[in-house]
Order: structure tokens, then C-alpha cells, then sequence
């Protein structure tokens, strides 16, 4: 721990069971691990095996940066703007997939200013595409059949241009 | 992308996407369009989505054709103008009149024959209809209500039939979200009154306007009876004795409180007498003007912005044909919307539409306007009503390519 503040700190194990230290304060932006050390269960390491140690370690990074106090008004317009340029970088991630975990992660771990941050980075990134784009990206079966494909995409004429 | 995506997940991001997007990814699966359909996304997407717009809705007869033109009501009123599209289900009734218009919802009222009538609950934004079948008695009459319980945002439809022998009142009230009707009074009159169609919704309340029967002195004397859409409670309205004998007394909504307007003649021509409710515990009305026009007779009252501008048809004389014009209650002067219709067509009432884009052309589109084309229709069995009226989905295409041909 290199911490020098006397807040209590938790242990995180991710799925491939590496674990992670963070302040009790910082960790609690989760609704999931607040709901945890309510039940007082986290006395021990908490288990989290559903997020990888990659995934964690960038879930850390958020909540650790989204914890930070101004200590002024003039400061705290500073961090305001720091805090917004902070999260546009940290939604543009090289792989999708790595997007797709953090979404999961903010999902399971209930962190609502990040799922907000991640879904609309998903879904900014998916308006543009086709139906059968993001019927695979999102690995969904058409279960239409043609006959109600046509029709629904009838309704939606005027939305193709 | 390798791994699963929960639905719950996609959900979160179906909410994020712009309208374009999710109109177009109702056809991506059967449960992405239910879920896109659903009263609750709809709902929470609006108020995410949208900054809502006021709008004035002025129905007009041109050339015996009903025209619907929905007026911006911001600072330009009256300004921006477009042409709204009204359900289809409209154009199968006859004798069409807009009861009410509460939170964004359109109440239409018709007769599909000479035994029944129809209410047509409209959400112009999205284009979705419930059309709910109302049987009539053979004896007696019937009076509809419209307006949204304050609670639950749920519009309901109060239904107040009166019979003649025995004299009684039997008093129904339909809720859109459970598609029921329901009694809720049944037995003496609650007050020896006419009750006549004239209403308006103000803070969970319906007040009609009657004729008091009760007091048999040769002239009618006026009231005001409302019905509380929570307790489903009746209740009279007590006027000011001025009001009690006047000629035409209409009720509207001012201020957002209850307002009454009292047209009389002023020498040789008509003017209007606004006036309004006072909150609080003695609840007593007050005149905040009068709407006179130098020299012209008014006809109607048809509308009060909220900030007090009337828009109004005058009553000229030898003219097929007038239009409405805005009268501003300070100055008294009077300037035209620009809207021309039949004589004594015109009707008013105020609605919210949610996201409004200015197409290239200046012609107004709401984008949500063809979200939703699907037109519910609701046959109200448990009153007895049995008929099944005409209904065609193809239709629903027709009012599509009208908006796409607007864009």
C-alpha cells in the first residue's frame, strides 16, 4: 500500500485473480461494493469474477479520478473542465471489446456515471451503422421474418433517407 | 464482437441513441422493437431527449374540409406554423371535436354512428392513438370528460350519463392504462343541473360547464361542476353572482387556474370578460379584463397565452370566410395569426410537442413524429360495445409518407 491517507483501504481480486488496493472512499462509487461492505462483507479480499485485471485496473483509474475533491469554486471549475476532457479520452479505448468490458464492468459493479459514459461511447459509435451491423455486433439473431422485416421496415421508411 | 452483450446492457444503450437511430433499429430484432414500443421507453426517452414545445392547435373547417395547423407558442408566436397529421381513426368519424388537451395528449370526440361515438386519446409527438368506443343511451344523454389523473399521468375519460326516468346519474370512468372502465357513481343527480360539453382540465380536475336546474324561476342560472379525476369526487363551483345570469359563459384555462369568460354586448358589439380563480382558501373569481375590440363584435375567445394575449375570432359580418387574430389586452390592439378558415370553425386548444427540427425548407417536422406508427385500437368490450369497427393497418402507411414528403 503506498497510500498515505488513513482512509481504510479495500482489496479487489478480479476474475484472473490479481488484486487491487483502493481506498474504502473511492471504491464506494460502486454501488455493488457499498451494497458488499454494508453486508460486511468485505472483510477479506472481494471477489469481482467478472471483471478481468485489465478491466479493473481501467475501472480503478475512472473511480479514482472521479473521487477527487477540489478544494476551491475556481479549482472546481478547473477540475470540471479536466474531468470532461478526462472522460473523452478515457472512452477512446483501442478495442471495442475492451468498450464492451468496461460497459459490462460499470453494469455489474453499478457505477452509474460510468455505464452513462461507456453506453453513450457504444452508442455513438453504433448510430451510424446498419441493422445488420449492429445485429452482429451485438451478436442478435434476426428472429423477423421477412414478410415483418419488410413491414417494420416500411414503418421506419422515412428513417433511410 | 466475441462475447455476450446482456439485453439489460443494450437497453442502456438503445436509450443513448438519437431518434434517427432507434427508428431505423426497430427492425434489428423482435425484442429491440417491443422494447422501442414500450409506453415506458417512450416515456423516459422524451424527457431525456427532449426540450418539450408549446404549441397552440387550431382546428378550422376550409371549404368543408377539417384542418388541424399546430402554431409554435414561444416568442414567435405565431410565426412558426405547420400542418399536423391527425390520426387516421379520425377520418372515420364524423362530427370530430377535440374534448381536451392535457400534458402533450389530444382527446378527440366523434360519431361512428348514430349509436356510438368514439374518443380518440392522441399523442401528436409520437403519433400514437387509442381510439375507445363509447356506446350511447337510447334515453338521457351522455357527457365525456377527458384529462390526466395528477397521481398517476394517467388519462382517464369520465363518462356521465344522464337518465331521464328514473332520474339518475350513472358515472364511468376509463383508464388508458388498464383499458377498463369502471363505475364510479351510480344513483341521484349529484346536482339538478344541465351539463353541457364546454370543459377544461386544470390541476386534476374536469370542470363542466351546466345550467342549474334547480332554482325554477323561469331563467337558468349558470354553474360550474368539476370532477376530481383522484377521488373521482363531484364538486360545484361557486360563482360570482354577475356570472350567475350571464347570456354565454364559457370555462377556459387562464393563468393555468380555472377561468371563466363572460361575452355580453357592450353597445352594439360583443365583447368578453375574462376572468380567473384565485387560489387559496376562499377561492373567489376576479376580473382581470375585458376583450373589446374598437368597433368589432368578438365571436369567441378562443385561446389565453400565458401571457395574456387572447387569439380570438371576431364576428365581421357578410363574410364566408374569417380568420383569427391576436388581441393584446393592454394596447387592445389586434394583429392576424394569418390563418383563414369557414366562419365560426375555429377551435383552439394548447399541446406539447416534444423534439421540433427545422427542416431546410422551414417546414416543421417533428422527428418523433413517425416514431411510432402503430395505432392501438380499443374496443371497449366491458361497456357492452360490442361492434368492431373498420380498421386497416395499411392506412397507417398513408400518414407515413405524408411526413416523409413534408421532409
Amino acid at each position: 500500500m503506498s497510500s498515505s491517507s488513513s482512509s481504510k483501504m479495500i482489496e479487489l481480486r478480479s476474475s484472473d485473480g490479481e488484486t487491487f488496493h483502493v481506498e474504502e472512499t473511492v471504491v464506494l462509487q460502486s454501488e455493488t461494493i457499498k451494497q458488499m461492505i454494508d453486508d460486511d462483507c468485505a472483510n477479506a479480499a472481494i471477489p469481482l469474477p467478472n471483471v478481468t485485471s485489465m478491466t479493473l485496473a481501467k475501472v480503478i483509474e475512472y473511480i479514482k479520478k472521479h473521487a477527487e475533491k477540489p478544494k476551491d469554486d475556481d479549482d472546481k471549475k478547473v477540475a470540471e473542465e479536466d474531468l470532461k476532457k478526462f472522460d473523452a479520452e478515457f472512452v477512446k479505448v483501442d478495442q471495442e471489446s475492451m468498450l464492451f468490458d468496461l460497459v459490462r464492468a460499470a453494469n455489474y459493479l453499478n457505477i452509474k456515471s460510468l455505464l452513462d459514459l461507456t453506453c453513450q461511447a457504444v452508442a455513438d459509435s453504433i448510430k451510424d451503422l446498419s441493422v445488420e451491423e449492429v445485429r452482429k455486433k451485438f451478436n442478435i439473431q434476426n428472429d423477423f421474418t421477412p414478410e415483418e422485416e419488410a413491414k417494420v421496415r416500411k414503418e421506419n421508411a422515412w428513417a433511410f433517407d | 464482437m466475441s462475447d455476450h452483450i446482456p439485453f439489460e446492457i443494450q437497453s442502456e444503450i438503445m436509450k443513448r441513441l438519437p431518434v434517427k437511430s432507434i427508428i431505423q433499429f426497430r427492425s434489428v430484432s423482435k425484442q429491440w422493437k417491443s422494447f422501442i414500443d414500450s409506453p415506458k421507453f417512450i416515456k423516459n426517452y422524451h424527457i431525456n431527449h427532449t426540450n418539450p414545445q408549446h404549441h397552440l392547435l387550431v382546428r378550422y373547417e376550409l371549404d368543408n374540409v377539417q384542418t388541424y395547423t399546430s402554431i409554435i407558442d414561444n416568442d414567435t408566436f405565431p410565426q412558426q406554423k405547420f400542418p399536423l397529421t391527425t390520426p387516421e381513426s379520425l377520418s372515420l368519424l364524423r362530427n370530430t371535436f377535440t374534448l381536451s388537451s392535457v400534458d402533450g395528449l389530444l382527446c378527440f370526440y366523434g360519431d361512428v354512428d348514430s349509436n356510438t361515438r368514439m374518443a380518440v386519446i392522441s399523442n401528436p409527438t409520437v403519433r400514437k392513438s387509442v381510439g375507445i368506443v363509447i356506446p350511447i343511451p337510447k334515453a338521457g344523454y351522455t357527457v365525456v370528460g377527458f384529462g390526466v389523473c395528477p397521481d398517476t399521468s394517467d388519462p382517464k375519460l369520465v363518462k356521465i350519463t344522464v337518465h331521464v326516468t328514473p332520474s339518475m346519474w350513472e358515472v364511468e370512468v376509463f383508464t388508458l392504462s388498464t383499458r377498463n372502465w369502471k363505475t364510479a357513481y351510480m344513483g341521484a343527480l349529484f346536482k339538478s343541473c344541465d351539463l353541457t360539453w364546454i370543459q377544461v382540465f386544470v390541476d386534476g380536475v374536469i370542470y363542466f360547464r351546466a345550467y342549474d336546474m334547480s332554482l325554477d324561476q323561469g331563467s337558468l342560472f349558470n354553474t360550474v361542476i368539476s370532477f376530481d379525476l383522484k377521488s373521482e369526487k363531484f364538486g360545484e363551483v361557486c360563482l360570482p353572482e354577475r356570472l350567475l345570469h350571464a347570456r354565454y359563459l364559457h370555462v377556459a384555462k387562464v393563468n393555468e387556474s380555472l377561468g371563466l369568460l363572460e361575452y355580453y354586448k357592450e353597445g352594439d358589439v360583443t365583447v368578453c370578460g375574462v376572468w380567473t380563480r384565485k387560489d387559496g382558501a376562499n377561492k373567489t373569481f376576479t376580473k382581470i379584463y375585458t376583450v373589446k375590440v374598437e368597433g368589432r363584435s368578438l365571436y369567441r375567445v378562443l385561446w389565453i397565452r400565458n401571457n395574456g394575449e387572447v387569439v380570438m375570432e371576431l364576428d365581421d359580418n357578410n363574410y364566408e370566410e374569417s380568420g383569427i387574430e391576436i388581441y393584446e389586452p393592454l394596447s387592445g390592439h389586434t394583429n392576424s395569426v394569418g390563418i383563414r378558415g369557414n366562419r365560426h370553425t375555429f377551435y383552439a386548444r394548447s399541446t406539447i410537442f416534444g423534439p421540433i427540427v427545422l427542416s431546410h425548407d422551414g417546414i416543421l417536422v417533428s422527428q418523433l413524429f413517425t416514431f411510432l406508427l402503430e395505432v392501438l385500437y380499443i374496443n371497449a368490450l366491458s361497456m357492452g360495445g360490442g361492434a368492431s369497427f373498420p380498421f386497416d393497418q395499411s392506412m397507417l402507411c398513408i400518414d407515413a409518407k405524408i411526413v416523409t414528403e413534408a421532409l
